[in-house]
């Protein structure tokens, strides 16, 4: 629990050093957003969310590192969406 | 009254059949093997019942627990990636006993992946599937060494895919189709990818990622199981030769194209090179909705289109 704190409080204070990422960031939230008629409420599905980190990184999202954060991110900025 | 309105107006927004050899899909968009999960991880974010096909994470005779993490390297080509997850995944039997009802419950269109450490390997995969069902279709990941061979993967060799295409296609039920999932990197796609049909199998999908180590200046050259393979736009330059390689060769086999399929408009373009169907990856990694966004994308210009 406490690494999960810690770990989320670097991740913070890395986006918070990064304004230019902050629409990024909450467009990414917008995209995990499930469809607002959901009957489990709006925020992120944790199923998917700890998915994405096993399968992806192979650790919970919980752990990943601001810097692993924050490329993602960057990767987002630059990802020639909007996907439709 | 109010369903069946919404039933009428989902089956013109989700509905373009397409036959994929003995199999006919709701429409032409699946999403591909590895990067959906079960399908189930997704469902908050779309009915999987709108999907032409799911193609699950591939499965093997035995669970894997994958490589150690960093398994993904984001690269600077946008949108594009290197992974090296290392198919973790429970195994066939504990997939066939316990997701795969669920996924059935859920009215996924579900295809199964078969994966193995070599050509034995992905036979002895398939044969622990075969009392499974309610998969439309196997789809056999044929990027695996060639155990004969030493190190060259199966899809690199005719004879080698051929084999094991036709050991699968003995096995799998006659109303299942057999996908065979190719590399862009083989010497000769086309000869693959016939020989794979005249074993068997009802269609290729071109292709799986592109063998690579981490590249880019600004990128981060770690992977913690070694080299990878690339996904996301960056595999377009391979991706486009080798359908219209296909398209032209003398005996067309059905082709799913597979490779930086972030947008309708590229789908559609791929259909236009003689794809049946397309498949979307990375593109879920960045969009949990993206399959779905895609899909109606791509029914919404075919209609236009008819
Ligand atoms: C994280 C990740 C995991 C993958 N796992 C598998 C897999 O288990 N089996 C498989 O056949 N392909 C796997 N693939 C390959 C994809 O199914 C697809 O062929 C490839 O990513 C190219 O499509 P894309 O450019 O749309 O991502 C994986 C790809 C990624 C990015």
């Amino acid at each position: 629990m406490t690494a999960v704190l810690v770990n989320g409080l670097r991740v913070a204070a890395a986006l918070v050093a990064r304004p230019t990422l902050w629409p990024t960031a909450v467009a990414l939230l917008v995209r995990l957003t499930p469809s607002p008629w959901d009957r489990r409420g709006p925020l992120p599905s944790r199923t998917y969310l700890s998915y994405r980190g096993q399968a992806v990184y192979g650790m919970p999202l919980s752990l990943i590192p601001p810097e692993d954060v924050i490329r993602y991110l960057q990767w987002c900025r630059s990802f020639p969406g909007p996907v439709r | 009254m109010i369903e069946r309105l919404s039933a009428r107006r989902s089956a013109s927004t989700w509905d373009f059949p397409v036959q994929v050899g003995r199999v006919q899909l709701r429409n032409p968009v699946m999403a591909s093997s590895g990067t959906y999960g079960y399908g189930l991880e997704y469902r908050r974010y779309g009915d999987p019942r709108r999907l032409g096909a799911l193609i699950v994470k591939s499965l093997t005779v035995e669970p894997r627990a994958g490589h150690p993490p960093p398994r993904v390297t984001l690269l600077d080509e946008p949108g594009s990636m290197l992974n090296a997850v290392g198919v973790p995944n429970p195994g066939v039997v504990h997939w066939g006993e316990r997701i795969l009802p669920e996924m059935l419950e859920a009215g996924a269109p579900v295809v199964a992946s078969v994966w193995g450490l070599s050509a034995e390997d992905v036979v002895a995969a398939a044969e622990l599937l075969s009392p499974y069902r309610g998969p439309l279709a196997w789809e056999v990941n044929l990027s695996c060494p060639n155990s004969e061979h030493g190190e060259t993967p199966v899809s690199h060799d005719p004879e080698s895919a051929a084999a094991v295409c036709r050991a699968i296609r003995e096995l799998a039920p006659d109303d299942v189709g057999v996908w065979a999932k190719l590399s862009p990197d083989a010497p000769d796609v086309p000869s693959v990818a016939a020989a794979c049909h005249a074993a068997g199998a009802d269609a290729v999908t071109v292709s799986n990622t592109y063998p690579a180590a981490a590249v880019g200046l600004t990128t981060a050259t770690r992977l913690g199981g070694g080299a990878g393979g690339m996904s996301g736009p960056v595999l377009r330059r391979y991706v486009e030769p080798l359908l219209d390689k296909l398209a032209a060769s003398e005996s067309p086999v059905p082709v799913l194209a597979c490779g930086g399929v972030v947008s309708s408009e590229i789908a559609v373009a791929y259909l236009d090179r003689g794809a049946t169907a397309v498949q979307v990856g990375t593109a879920s990694l960045y969009d949990p909705r993206a399959c779905h966004k895609i899909a109606r994308g791509v029914v919404r210009r075919l209609k236009e289109r008819a």
